[in-house]
């Protein structure tokens, strides 16, 4: 993954949105602060952040619907020689709000398919199977606004699947989907990176989804990329230093003060007999710093693990501990 | 250019659909377009008591009636659907798949000139039975006169543009988008030709006068707008158009540049 050529490059991507009226510059805001990002082509990025943390902005710079303050976008073929103009691209950006809702699935797919420039033959048949693959077939006439949400959802990614594009933006793209769906559409994209080598960016607030499908990983938060790797290296690098502690709370009492120099969180509740504490370590060597004063205490352990941390317990422990910081200060990148 | 023949099937395609689809916007705006005809006829019917005065100036006020029909529908409608489509979500769709915006919608300005003419040939006929005053022109004159048509409309089209970048930037502009159509109706009845000099020129500048003063020589008077000294005025008409298309365009262009610097595509 990492050899492969980047299918686009963010370069100190930037945004400050002005207000319109020019003595209301002080309310000015940053939204995005400085972004470097070599996306690789044939790989699913997922981009991570809390709401507000600029993931949107980002992707609409890079689909050229927003300009950038400063720094640019550069896309690249499959030699790697920069293009000219940006290549086709394929988004879901607002979901259900992308489409016509008085027109058909099919005669959206139609209309859209002809703005990209496609043949009628191919958008016909393109449409067909779109509409086969997310159970839409018999509602293919139907009018948009009559189907449901989910429905919905599924004609906007129809819509940007449309014509393989080689570069997909999708903004929440399984927001109101049923598992089902969620998962056809979920292969589909697998399916397009391997066979299309098409390049996604998915931005999600479900961990689990961009857990499974995700090559790579970043995490935006104030408008900064914090973190940015392959979700295996991302485990890797949080699971050395995570160890879960379970132990009788008076012996958690006792030992506390000892360990007071080490960073942890408490996992525990007011009545609860056992404490499970984590310690959040800086680097391995810390490991035998704790051991030695464990040894020194000798507390009733009940267990000691090192804790294989979930996406969104990595999220959570970037964005609280990291997404203040300084620009470019990345917890890790190996882009 | 392929890539264009197919962007004016895929928008009247869309056009035609949506219009079907929304059938009541369609009755009532040609009913309003008619009862206000109506009540501008009968209001002059009963100033001017003389029917030889009357059905003598009438094609020229159905015809300027007529052509601020196409003043309404370039101003109100480019402007209107980038309004609507900031609205429910579909403009930053719409940009994405096809990037040049500028192009989409001269485009769609072909497209609703095509639509306006058809709604306009009801209303013209409509009115006509009404009046019982039937617009006859000479097969000669067809030409010359959709030659007119179609350099009127442009100019007023490329006026059209500006204020169709001012709503991708402002939003809503209804208000203005009415007082300047108000503006219109009152220059499409104005006696331009009995001002000074000074006014005439800079009446004549704007869109629909010029245009509209060589169609009722046509229209009206039966002349020949290819004669000597016509011709000039023919070509005042064609250089104005294109002037309005420029700045339209240009007004648009910079207008979309400051909507995606605000990030404003998408918001309404």
């Amino acid at each position: 993954m990492v050899d492969k050529p980047p299918a686009f490059r963010l370069e100190g991507l930037t945004k400050t949105f002005y207000p319109l009226i020019p003595w209301h510059r002080h309310r000015a805001v940053r939204a995005v602060q400085g972004i470097d990002l070599a996306v690789p082509r044939g790989c699913i990025f997922s981009l991570l952040g809390p709401n507000g943390a600029g993931k949107t902005t980002t992707i609409k710079m890079i689909a050229g619907l927003v300009l950038p303050t400063a720094g640019h976008v550069s896309f690249y073929d499959e030699k790697g020689n920069e293009l000219r103009t940006r290549p086709r691209l394929g988004a879901v950006l607002e979901g259900t709000r992308n489409l016509y809702w008085r027109l058909s699935p099919l005669e959206n797919l139609q209309y859209f398919g002809e703005l990209k420039g496609l043949p009628l033959a191919q958008i016909r048949r393109e449409a067909q199977e779109l509409l086969d693959m997310f159970g839409l077939a018999d509602r293919a006439r139907a009018s948009t606004q009559t189907l449901s949400r989910g429905m919905q959802q599924k004609v906007a990614v129809a819509i940007a699947l449309l014509g393989r594009p080689p570069v997909l933006l999708l903004d929440e793209p399984t927001l109101g989907l049923d598992v089902e769906s969620s998962r056809a559409i979920q292969q589909r994209l697998r399916e397009l990176v391997e066979r299309a080598g098409c390049t996604i960016v998915l931005t999600t607030h479900q961990m689990e989804l961009a857990a499974r499908i995700a090559d790579r990983i970043g995490i935006i938060s104030h408008g900064k990329l914090i973190a940015q790797d392959s979700l295996a290296n991302l485990m890797a690098f949080f699971r050395r230093q995570d160890y879960e502690l379970q132990l009788p709370q008076a012996e958690w009492q006792r030992l506390r003060g000892e360990v007071s120099s080490f960073r942890f969180s408490e996992q525990q509740g007011s009545l609860d007999a056992e404490a499970t504490v984590v310690f959040h370590l800086e680097k391995p060597a810390d490991f035998y710093a704790l051991s030695e004063r464990l040894l020194a205490v000798r507390p009733q352990l009940s267990s000691l693990r090192q804790v294989t941390p979930s996406l969104e317990d990595i999220f959570l422990e970037i964005t609280r501990h990291y997404g203040g910081g300084e620009p470019g200060g990345e917890v890790c990148s190996r882009c | 250019m392929l890539q264009v023949l197919k962007l004016v099937r895929a928008e009247t395609l869309r056009s035609l659909l949506l219009t079907v689809r929304y059938p009541l916007e369609l009755v009532v705006g040609l009913g309003i377009m008619y009862s206000i005809f109506m009540g501008l006829f009968l209001g002059a019917s009963a100033l001017v008591r003389d029917p030889q005065v009357l059905s003598a100036s009438l094609d020229g006020f159905v015809i300027s009636y007529v052509m601020w029909f196409f003043v309404i529908s370039a101003i109100s409608r480019l402007a209107f659907q980038i309004q609507m489509e900031a609205q429910i979500g579909v403009l930053e769709q719409i940009v994405l798949n096809y990037p040049r915006l500028l192009l989409l919608l001269l485009v769609r300005s072909v497209v609703d000139f095509g639509g306006s003419l058809v709604v306009v040939a009801i209303l013209l006929l409509s009115i006509m039975a009404t009046t019982g005053k039937w617009l006859t022109v000479g097969a000669e004159h067809i030409l010359p006169l959709l030659l007119l048509l179609v350099l009127t409309v442009a100019g007023i089209y490329g006026f059209g543009l500006i204020f169709a970048g001012m709503a991708l930037v402002y939003k809503r502009i209804g208000q203005v988008g009415s007082i300047v159509q108000f503006a219109f109706f009152l220059l499409a009845y104005l006696p331009i030709e009995q001002l000074s000099t000074g006014a005439r020129v800079l009446l004549y500048a704007l869109p629909l006068t010029l245009g509209l003063r060589l169609i009722k020589l046509i229209a009206v008077q039966h002349g020949n707008v290819f004669s000597e000294g016509n011709l000039v005025l023919l070509l005042a008409l064609a250089l104005d158009s294109a002037l309005y298309l420029l700045a339209g365009a240009a007004v648009f262009r910079l207008c979309e540049r400051q909507a995606r610097l605000d990030g404003r595509l998408g918001q309404y």
